[in-house]
């Protein structure tokens, strides 16, 4: 089975990924911790990467954090990319957070 | 007090790849595929439940959750809900019968946390999966994976708790099982129910936004967020 090297150019971490292997797997299986992880399933956008150097295939992303315009400048998630040739990524700040604003919210006894 | 809501009846919730999420629910979940429509949703359900469905699967490219259904107790039940929102300030929508496969009308409505609920009364009987009506035995053969029991909860995530409290609780008959208070007193997560027996726990869980806008995070048929009970 072929077997590529991501490097995170952010962190200086590289790990082996299999074929057929999502990046974030493959970084999750060496203990590694240079993505951070969400669903996990291409819905939260937490995982969202830069990939600078390489060839890969995509699987199913929410298009709300990676909207076809933002895939084609390789800006993917992470547990949806599938590596065909050595890759290079850098981490990127996590999509789209929602309104933080404070509760009042009172306790009821 | 009660109104004449009953239980969680369904949840409508997008995914990201039909025949992926189809083995999810299927294979580990245990859940059974009970019919699919014309639009491509796939209708499912635990197989203790005894109406056709309790789940529905849409195909979308953005995960989350559409809407939850709540099952009340008759027609009647449902005409004076609907007037009781209306008479609270709740703008709600009439989504004919057969909408969904097999299901009545149901009236829909947003709360303030901006998460679509649903009230209906009626959905076809199909028994429980696997096992006959008549000399039953205990279990039924061929569930697989966690062999789910029932769609219990759902846990949402969104502002405004007090409001959403509000419409939950005065309107629809609901109360507060649990609640989170961080160190100021402040309520950042309620826990709340219909159910009065003690082998039923909360249904319906709203908390403060996080960092995530308004998906849902979890839903574990069967099974609570805090893992302490069934």
């Amino acid at each position: 089975m072929a077997r590529f090297q991501v490097y995170n150019c952010t962190t200086g971490d590289d790990f082996t990924c299999q074929e057929g292997q999502s990046v974030l797997k493959a970084m999750e299986q060496w203990g590694l911790k240079c993505v951070p992880v969400g669903c996990r399933g291409g819905g939260c956008g937490i995982c969202k990467v830069r990939v600078i150097e390489g060839e890969y295939r995509c699987g199913k992303m929410s298009r709300v954090h990676a909207p076809p315009e933002a895939i084609e400048q390789g800006e993917v998630l992470a547990c949806r990319i599938y590596p065909v040739t050595d890759l290079t990524i850098e981490c990127l700040e996590p999509s789209a957070p929602g309104d933080t604003s404070e509760q009042t919210t009172r306790a009821l006894r | 007090m009660k109104k004449g809501v009953m239980r969680p009846g369904h949840v409508q919730i997008r995914v990201l790849d039909m025949g992926e999420a189809v083995k999810h629910y299927t294979e580990l979940l245990g859940m059974i595929e009970t019919d699919r429509d014309d639009q491509g949703r796939v209708y499912l359900k635990a197989w203790t439940e005894v109406d056709k469905f309790s789940l529905v699967l849409r195909e979308a490219d953005e995960p989350g959750c559409d809407f939850m259904g709540f099952k009340v107790v008759d027609e009647d039940t449902l005409v004076q809900l609907e007037k009781d929102l209306v008479a609270y300030g709740v703008e709600v929508e009439q989504v004919p019968a057969e909408d969904l496969k097999d299901c009545g009308r149901r009236v829909r409505f947003t709360v303030p946390s901006g998460h679509a609920f649903e009230l209906y009364a009626d959905k076809k009987y199909t028994g429980k999966w696997g096992v006959s009506s008549v000399n039953p035995e205990a279990w039924p053969r061929g569930l697989q994976g966690m062999k789910a029991v029932r769609f219990d909860h759902c846990l949402f995530y969104g502002p405004e708790l007090a409001a959403t409290y509000d419409i939950f609780v005065n309107v629809l008959g609901f109360h507060l099982a649990e609640q989170v208070l961080d160190p100021e007193g402040t309520r950042v997560a309620q826990f709340l129910t219909v159910s009065m027996m003690s082998t039923t726990w909360p249904s319906f869980i709203t908390k403060r936004k996080a960092s995530s806008t308004t998906r849902p995070s979890s839903w574990i048929p069967g099974k609570r967020s805090s893992g302490r009970r069934i």
